[in-house]
This record gives structure tokens, C-alpha cells and sequence, in this order.
């Protein structure tokens, strides 16, 4: 059966658009809705409505409608009646297995702390208030934010990492309809030819399928694969035989995450990786609506507005544009909360910040950054330099990377790099005397994902006490 | 998609024990293509009514777009419009908590501007810099007119989930938060527009 649908006009670049232009575009996308292919209207309905699905907990067990919000809720003016009235997680409270009030309150169930925490508790999320206004007090908070990573093991701690990352622990049972979009048939692991042994003979569920699991590398096509599905339980012929194969498998904005029976849990990144391609059985399946990604991106990417609104502002004031965060070019530079190198001992990860005081015309370096590492900035101190010290930094063959300035009367600086190098020279000028101390970071290369460029402007724009 | 907002003044039925005469709303869109003049024409309200003496009359205006936007800076600014050098009025600008922030008799033709206050929103102290401003202006004198002013820096996105946090999801929570979501708010893009207007002395 063939379908035919009316063709969107195109607009010229610069021309203005008409209201024919406009009536002919509602007119194709309004044909295919009213088609019924593929379900367009259906999904776009049910992706609304689960943002914001069961978000207030019964009084007893009977809970409101799933789409209450849309139906009631939304309407009620806060001057005379508020909601939830109970506190979250409560009766009349707040569902913390809902979208939002999970990610504004956390869930003890998903062993996740409410936003407010995540992103500003010093204690049990990110430090987020310098000790003094000074730039070298920013530069300590820095430090407690960032935390540390050992290139020889690859352990990692870092506050700001996890505040940007821990939010993607709120994903639901695969047949919720929260947080979920319309979904579909897809597809799925073919099976192994090997059929898994009943686990447990006794509890009378059958042996689980044997899944082939595996990923494909983006850039080598080479493929991580696993055993099987079958699951550890007392009734194997050979206990312990299926320790490697998979107990469960996930993913996140950046990563999948594969579990094995016996407890490793492996990581392999959406930049390196892609499940599958399956040729299995396709299954009907609901998907991540991304509700969360959506917004996240949206919000951190619209501080210089969307590109009608970015001309205006560049047209009028240049100086008020440049002060709007430029989101495109955080993302292209490096992160400059990414985590400082370390050295691991035991379960802690040292972070070590290579100093140095610099005399008249004296040098550091040159360095070069550990493994995967890069030089991102460095502070000088140059409160004991009289009058005034200069410091350049170079990169490799010499190139200039910058400099600054220091003086007791304004003792610190900090320069940063971009690109941010691999081998660095620090050099102090000339016409001072005392020292000038500088440090440096050396930080794990990595351009900020959208959570991070979130996180940044998220605690920057919002205070989220109550 | 319009990007244009919509400002709402109205005469305040009350302002304490007083009653005011009359009462009226009148509406202000800016659209983004309108030639916006920079410290200027950012948000103007301006009262016509004649004022009877020995009451209080009263402009005010809400940037109501709740959660979704903040200011790097703003101000509330009054200027004495009167063209009769008979009437002085007693000018108080005020935040809409009713919290006081000047008093003081403005001379005519002359504007004045106030750095920001405590302002409420559903029952919230908001702090200098974020997004609700709203503010009234009472003056009490005959034949009295004056222009109501909010100055803006910069605005950018503010806490869409300030009101599902704070118990006030409502429609418009709704409208910030879905905005982010499924970016289907058109008439939240216009203050970046105004973004662009600095922060200036109308009388210069």
C-alpha cells in the first residue's frame, strides 16, 4: 500500500518566511499525524504525558489517575491550594518514583540524594561555596571539585563528575510507562545455541533465555561479547559455571553498563561503543524517553538564546553577547573540572599538583602530562614578588601559550589553555625580586558531556533550597 | 512562532488601608523585531490616570515568567512624568511583598532607580538577580503622572523546577519546565531579546 503526503515548502536562506510557507508546513506534518503511520500523534502524547506521570502519592492505597497533573493538578492556583500536601516520598507527597520529584528529592530506593545534595552539599555532593572571594580561593574550591585520577589504574573520584552523572541512576522498570517513550518493536540478542541450565529447580520458573549479547567498536568494528545470559543458582551442574555470563545490562547518556554474575560490572562508553547490531527476535519494547536529557541540554545550551535570538544580542551589544555562556565552545574545550592526576592508595586517590617558586628568569619544566592527561591552566602566586613578576607558559617547540601577571597587590592569577597541551614550560620574567609560586593542572583530557555543561550552569543559575 | 512577551500592568485595587479610585489593566507586548530602546524601553508602564490628592495611586508590573528566567542585574526605575511643576508627588517604590524600598518626593522629570529588593513570589523571598521582578509604585498628588521602569541587564535561564520544589506546579510551571523539554514555549525566547538592552540612565 502505497502513501503519498504533501511536501514541506523550503524557506530560502534569508528570506523571510510567509504564511503559506507556514500553512504548508502544518499541512505535511498534520498529514502524516492524521495517517495514523507510525503512530505519530499517539507518541508524541504519551511522551508528554510521561514527564510528568503519577507525581503525588495516594492517602492510602487508592493513587490518583496517572495523568492527574495534565487533568487536574496543573490547574490549581497556589494561592489557594497547594500540592503535594504531604512532604515527599509520604502520603499526599510527592512520588519519589516519579520523574521529577525523584530528580528534585532523590529516592532512597535508587540510593539517590535530592538535587539540592548533588550539586551543593560539601559533604555529600559538591562543595560549591569558596572559602573567601579571593581567586585563589576559587581555586581550591576547584581542587575539591574536581577531585583526582590515576592514569596507571584508572580510578577515578571526582565530586563533580558524580553530581553531573548521578541523576541517570533514575531509570524505571523496562514495562513502566515513567519516563517513557511510545516505543515499539526492537530488536533484540539472537539466542545461543547453548540453552541455559535451570538455575533452580525448585521454583518453578524455567531456565532464563541464553542471550548473545555484545557491542560493536564505533571506530575498529571489533565486537566485546559475553558468555551468555544464564543466571547463577543452586541447581548448575557445575557451580559457578556461569560467573561471567551476564546478570543484567543498562546504559546512561555516556555509557553501557554490562553486570556479571560473579559482580564485575563492565563500562564501555557510547563514544567507543554501540550494542549490538542484534539480529534477534524483535520485542515490543518501551524506550527512554530522555525527558531529563532534554531538558538538561536545552537549559545549558540556551544562554546565548536560540540562534534567531543570539544575532539580535550580537547586533545590539557585543558586550552583553560575550557574556552569555558560549555553549558550543565550552563543549569543544577542555573540562576544566575534569579530574587532576593522582596516585591511588588503597581506596583513596591522591591528587598531585606540580608547584614550583620561580625566581628572576627561572623555569618549570618542561613537563610532560602523564598519560591521558593534559595542562589546562596554572595559578601563580605572586604575593612575596616586588614590585611585580611576570610568568609565561610555553608549549611544545616553544609555542606560546600566554601569560599573566602578579603582584602583592594582586597576588593571583590564573591562565588557562586551550588547546590544552601535553608538555608545558612555566617561566618566571624578569625585573622582581622574591618568587613567584606557581600550579598547575593536569587534569584527565576530556571535553565536558552536556551533564557536565548542566551541572556548571545549573549551580550557577539556581539556588534549589526550598 | 512569535517571539514576543507579554507584560501586564493593572492599577492595584488596595495598598493598605487605602482604597484607590478606579482600577484599570492595561497590557504591553514588546515584540523582537520593535526598535527596543537600549535603558529605556525595556519594560515601561506608564500611568495616565490623574491622581486625586491625598490618595495613593499605583502602577505595577510583573515580568510573570515564574521559574524560567533570571537577571544578571536589574532595577526598578520611576520617573515623574507630571508636566505641571505644581505637583511633586510623593513617591514610594515598593517590591510586591509590599516591603518598602525608597521613599522620597521625585522631582518632576527627573528618574530615579532602585537596585533590585526583596521580592515575593508565592510566598518566596526572591534574591536580587533572580527572575520575578515585580514592583509598584504608589504616589499620591494631583494631576501626577510617572512611568514605571524595570531596567534589565541580563537574562538567562532561571530554575524551571523551582515549582515543582516549592509546591507551585501549576500551568505555568508547567510552561517553564515543558519549554526546556519539548521547547514549545515561544513566548519564553523574548527576553534573551531584551538581554541585549543594557542598563542605562533614561534621562542621559
Amino acid at each position: 500500500m502505497a502513501f503519498t503526503f504533501p511536501v514541506a515548502p523550503t524557506v530560502a536562506v534569508g528570506d523571510e518566511i510567509t504564511s503559506t510557507q507556514l500553512v504548508g508546513l502544518a499541512n505535511a506534518v498534520n498529514a502524516r499525524l492524521r495517517s495514523g503511520i507510525a503512530d505519530g500523534a499517539e507518541r508524541v502524547a504519551y511522551l508528554t504525558r510521561n514527564a510528568f506521570l503519577q507525581m503525588v502519592n495516594p492517602s492510602g492505597d487508592v493513587w490518583s489517575p496517572q495523568s492527574h497533573f495534565f487533568t487536574q493538578r496543573q490547574a490549581a492556583d497556589p494561592e489557594h491550594a497547594e500540592w503535594p500536601e504531604g512532604e515527599p516520598g509520604e502520603d499526599n507527597g510527592a512520588t519519589v518514583g516519579s520523574n521529577w520529584p525523584t530528580y528534585i528529592y532523590g529516592a532512597a530506593a535508587l540510593d539517590l540524594d535530592s538535587e539540592a545534595v548533588r550539586l551543593t552539599d560539601p559533604n555529600y555532593g559538591l562543595p560549591v561555596e569558596p572559602a573567601g572571594p579571593t581567586i585563589l580561593d576559587h581555586w581550591r574550591l576547584g581542587q575539591q571539585q574536581r577531585g583526582a585520577y590515576d592514569p596507571a589504574t584508572g580510578a577515578l573520584a571526582s565530586p563533580a563528575f558524580t553530581a553531573a552523572r548521578a541523576y541517570a541512576a533514575i531509570r524505571w522498570r523496562w514495562w513502566s510507562p515513567q519516563g517513557a517513550s511510545f516505543g515499539g518493536y526492537f530488536a533484540s540478542p539472537a539466542l545461543h545455541v547453548t540453552p541455559c541450565e535451570d538455575p533452580d529447580a525448585t521454583d518453578g520458573y524455567p531456565a532464563p533465555p541464553n542471550f548473545d549479547l555484545f557491542f560493536t567498536n564505533l571506530l575498529t568494528a571489533a565486537t566485546t561479547t559475553y558468555p551468555g545470559t544464564c543466571q547463577d543458582g543452586p541447581s548448575l551442574s557445575v557451580p559457578g559455571m556461569y560467573d561471567l555470563h551476564v546478570y543484567a545490562w543498562g546504559e546512561s547518556p555516556w555509557a553501557y553498563y554490562v553486570l556479571l554474575n560473579d559482580g564485575t560490572l563492565d563500562e564501555l562508553s557510547k563514544t567507543e561503543w554501540v550494542i549490538g547490531p542484534f539480529s534477534g527476535e524483535p520485542r515490543l519494547a518501551r524506550a527512554w524517553g530522555s525527558h531529563f536529557e532534554r531538558f538538561m541540554h536545552r537549559f545549558a545550551g540556551e544562554f546565548r538564546g536560540v540562534e534567531a535570538n543570539e544575532q539580535a544580542m550580537r547586533g545590539r551589544s557585543s558586550t552583553k553577547y560575550k557574556l552569555a555562556a558560549d555553549f558550543g565552545r565550552i563543549l569543544r574545550q577542555q573540562y576544566l573540572l575534569a579530574p587532576q592526576r593522582g596516585v591511588q592508595v588503597g581506596d583513596t586517590i591522591e591528587a598531585q599538583y606540580i608547584s614550583a617558586t620561580l625566581g628572576v628568569g627561572q623555569s618549570l619544566g618542561p613537563l610532560t602530562a602523564a598519560e591521558g592527561c593534559v595542562f589546562a591552566a596554572l595559578l601563580a602566586d605572586g604575593s612575596t614578588a616586588s614590585p611585580s613578576a611576570p610568568v609565561s607558559a610555553t608549549g611544545a617547540n616553544g609555542l606560546a601559550l600566554g601569560g599573566v601577571g602578579v603582584s602583592p597587590a594582586s597576588p593571583y592569577q590564573v591562565l588557562t589553555f586551550h588547546p590544552a597541551p601535553t608538555q608545558l614550560t612555566i617561566t618566571a620574567g624578569t625585573g622582581f625580586s622574591g618568587g613567584v609560586t606557581v600550579e598547575v593542572l593536569e587534569l584527565l583530557e576530556y571535553t565536558p558531556g552536556p551533564w557536565d555543561v548542566f551541572l556548571l550552569m545549573r549551580v550557577g543559575g539556581a539556588r534549589m533550597s526550598p | 512562532m512569535a517571539d514576543s512577551v507579554t507584560f501586564t500592568s493593572k492599577l492595584a485595587a488596595t495598598i493598605g488601608s487605602t482604597t484607590i479610585a478606579g482600577a484599570a489593566t492595561s497590557t504591553k507586548t514588546l515584540d523582537s523585531t520593535s526598535a527596543l530602546v537600549p535603558g529605556v524601553d525595556v519594560t515601561q508602564q506608564t500611568l495616565t490616570s490623574l491622581c486625586t490628592a491625598a490618595t495613593f495611586h499605583s502602577i505595577w508590573t510583573e515580568l510573570d515568567m515564574g521559574d524560567v528566567w533570571k537577571t544578571s542585574s536589574h532595577g526598578i526605575q520611576l520617573r515623574n512624568t507630571s508636566t505641571s511643576t505644581t505637583h511633586e508627588p510623593c513617591i514610594m517604590v515598593a517590591a510586591r511583598s509590599g516591603h518598602m524600598i525608597i521613599t522620597t518626593e521625585l522631582v518632576i522629570g527627573q528618574s530615579y532607580l532602585v537596585a533590585g529588593g526583596a521580592l515575593t513570589n508565592n510566598g518566596v523571598v526572591w534574591q536580587i538577580g533572580e527572575v520575578l521582578i515585580a514592583a509598584h509604585a504608589d504616589f499620591t498628588g494631583a494631576g501626577a503622572t510617572a512611568e514605571l521602569l524595570i531596567p534589565i541587564g541580563i537574562m538567562f535561564p532561571g530554575d524551571p523546577l523551582g515549582p515543582i520544589r516549592r509546591k507551585a506546579f501549576t500551568a505555568a510551571g508547567y510552561g517553564a519546565l515543558g519549554h526546556y523539554i519539548f521547547g514549545s514555549a515561544a513566548t519564553l525566547t523574548c527576553p534573551l531579546e531584551i538581554s541585549a538592552a543594557e542598563v542605562g540612565d533614561p534621562t542621559a
